[in-house]
């Protein structure tokens, strides 16, 4: 062999060699990156797994309580005793629910469970409401009682079951995990969803709980009180009226873009305004009220105050034959005013009969509606329960810690629906504003709010 | 050869330095003004409904909006918009990492979620939404529908 031959095939070797060592290095830390990958996500998923059995756990042992402190209520007669059961029971429920929140169970596994936890709490504190304004639990709320225990039971022992099945190894949320699409599948099986599903079957007959709470069955299923006996009106007649409620603000036809059912039927429409920007706006089927209007729009000047924001609202709702509307609370974001106004009856505010109104503060235009409050509890004349007690005998009701400096009168909306005449009164405490409302028959004190005055408006919580 | 070398080298550069950027991308830049729980309610409602419903219509946003604040309400869900929108498996925003892309606030997703916190409600009241071209979720079509917007029927 010539020398150059041997040197060409050294050089041969020599680079084959390199160009090895590089593949083995790249492959060995692409390899490196990938364990490191596998070895992050498994402790991810440990992390995760670890939050789920911990809120699974808490879950059981707020249950477990629940029914015990349940349990004692059925055989409770005082208001005291009543008293401090609800209040354990309250607590013993949100975290509960808290904690089945957080469970990667879909919704329909515990719609039933979480429906139980919001009521039972919900009603324990109505009842002792009840008892401490001397009433008594009625044998119908005895019922419900009794359902609501019986259920508790069912719901403890159903948990424990699962517990136990998880403390066996038999149930593993790291399965739930690596199925990857949580909701309702038919292959499921030995996973905790899939055992919340058989409770469900198994309690399908959970009470329909009625009562004076936020959470009562019937709230879903009011009905509009503005609407009774209105009849019903076409497509056609919708659309015209649409049309008129808009004026000038729309541009072109209005599209039909479909029916609403519910609880307020309506016929839904949809435009471009005056700028080119969507607007869309409901009109309901019977008596052809409109339900709301919405849209859009960029407001870049502010050429008006919030004052005369409210009275081009005011102007607005009488043009389109609502009268004794009055403003009450209103806010301000990027140059549009978002206005509450309440309907007056004889110089007291029924706040359950409400209408918004969004209005651009460069030109007054109209920019939202929206008017199912005033739907739903308006009446052309409410008939008011008597007035019991003076507005001195209010007055002197009222936490004499409150620098009173306002005083007027009000229907307001409680929980569940029902409505309440009262004495309202608007002061100071320290460096917060309030408004205490006292039962114009009773003298009870119904609601305290607080006022968050800012620039930009009000906010009441 | 040398050709065939340096074509090694910047393959392997390539492949390292890609998966390296996989690995750890930068986190997003955050910069807002100090505001009140109450706006930061609004924010985290405006991220949500920006990962359910980006290219609806402006009524479907305050809907899907609405729907949050419905199920706040609903006794079968959690209580608070926090609880609501970080129910896992309900909302594809928190699975898939929108939930935390900071929202403007003159975003127009943003003014829905004011709207929606005033109290409109296109949705008629709805506590499920779904859209009949991509859901996979069979039990969901068994719920009544109140209505459409967009792409989304809107159902009790």
């Amino acid at each position: 062999m010539t020398d150059g031959k041997e040197k060409k095939r050294e050089k041969q070797q020599q680079r084959r060699a390199y160009s090895t060592m590089l593949i083995v290095l790249a492959l060995l830390l692409l390899g490196g990156t990938g364990i490191y990958q596998y070895k992050r996500a498994e402790a991810l998923e440990q992390m995760v797994t670890n939050q789920y059995t911990r809120a699974f756990e808490e879950l059981v042992d707020s249950v477990n309580d629940l029914d015990v402190t349940l349990s004692k209520s059925a055989v409770s007669s005082s208001a005291g005793m009543m008293t401090d059961i609800a209040e354990n029971i309250n607590r013993q429920a949100a975290f509960a629910q808290s904690n089945l929140g957080q469970l990667p169970i879909s919704h329909v596994e515990l719609d039933n469970a979480a429906k139980f936890l919001s009521q039972v709490g919900d009603f324990t504190y109505m009842l002792t409401k009840k008892l401490m304004s001397g009433g008594r639990v009625s044998a119908d709320e005895q019922a419900q009682l009794a359902a609501l225990t019986e259920y508790s039971g069912t719901l403890t022992k159903s948990l424990d079951e699962l517990q136990a099945e998880f403390f066996n190894g038999n149930l593993d949320f790291h399965r739930l995990e690596s199925e990857g699409n949580i909701h309702l599948a038919a292959q499921r099986e030995n996973t905790i969803g899939a055992g919340m599903e058989t409770l469900e079957k198994n309690f399908s007959e959970y009470p329909s709980l009625i009562y004076d709470g936020p959470f009562s069955d019937h709230v879903n299923k009011m009905e509009a009180k503005r609407l009774r006996n209105e009849r019903e009106i076409t497509r056609e007649e919708a659309q015209q009226k649409a049309a008129r409620f808009l004026g000038d603000d729309v541009s072109g036809e209005l599209s039909f873009l479909g029916e609403t059912d519910g609880t307020i039927a309506a016929y839904s429409f949809g435009g471009t305004g005056a700028q080119g920007q969507q607007l869309a706006l409901e009109i309901t089927k019977q008596g052809g009220y409109v339900v709301y209007m919405l849209e859009n729009r960029t407001v870049e000047e502010r050429n008006m105050d919030a004052e005369r924001a409210t009275q081009i609202g005011a102007e607005f709702l009488k043009q389109n034959g609502i009268w004794g509307m009055k403003e009450s609370y209103w806010e301000l974001v990027d140059n549009i005013a978002t206005i509450n106004y309440a309907f007056m009856q004889d110089g007291i505010m029924m706040y359950p009969d409400l209408i918004k109104l969004k209005i651009a503060l460069d030109d007054g235009e109209i920019l939202g509606y929206e008017s199912r409050g005033f739907l739903m509890a308006h009446e052309d004349r409410r008939s008011l329960p008597e007035v019991l007690i003076s507005p001195e005998q209010a007055r002197a009701m009222v936490n004499p810690n409150l620098t009173v400096e306002a005083q007027s009168m009000a229907v307001i909306p409680l929980d569940g629906g029902r409505e309440v005449l009262c004495y309202e009164f608007k002061g100071n405490f320290g460096e917060k504003k309030f408004i205490v409302y006292i039962n114009a028959a009773t003298g009870a004190e119904e609601e305290i709010l607080i006022l968050v005055q800012g620039e930009e408006g009000t906010l009441t919580m | 050869m040398k050709k065939r070398q340096i074509g090694l080298v910047a393959l392997a550069v390539l492949l390292i330095g890609g998966v390296c950027f996989g690995i750890f991308r930068s986190a997003p830049e955050q910069a807002q003004a100090s505001q009140s729980n109450y706006d930061y309610e609004v924010q985290l409602l405006a991220r949500a409904v920006n990962g359910e419903a980006r290219g609806e219509p402006y009524e479907g946003q305050v809907a899907v909006a609405a729907v949050i604040l419905n199920r706040v309400e609903h006794p079968s869900f959690p209580n608070t918009i926090a609880g609501v929108i970080y129910q896992p498996g309900a909302f594809t925003a928190t699975q898939d990492g929108q939930i935390d892309v900071p929202i403007k606030s003159d975003s127009t997703v943003f003014k829905a979620c004011v709207d929606a916190m005033n109290g409109w409600d296109p949705s008629g009241g709805a506590i499920y939404y779904y859209n009949p071209v991509k859901t996979t979720n069979n039990w969901i079509y068994s719920r009544p529908v109140i209505k459409t917007i967009g792409n989304h029927k809107f159902a009790k």
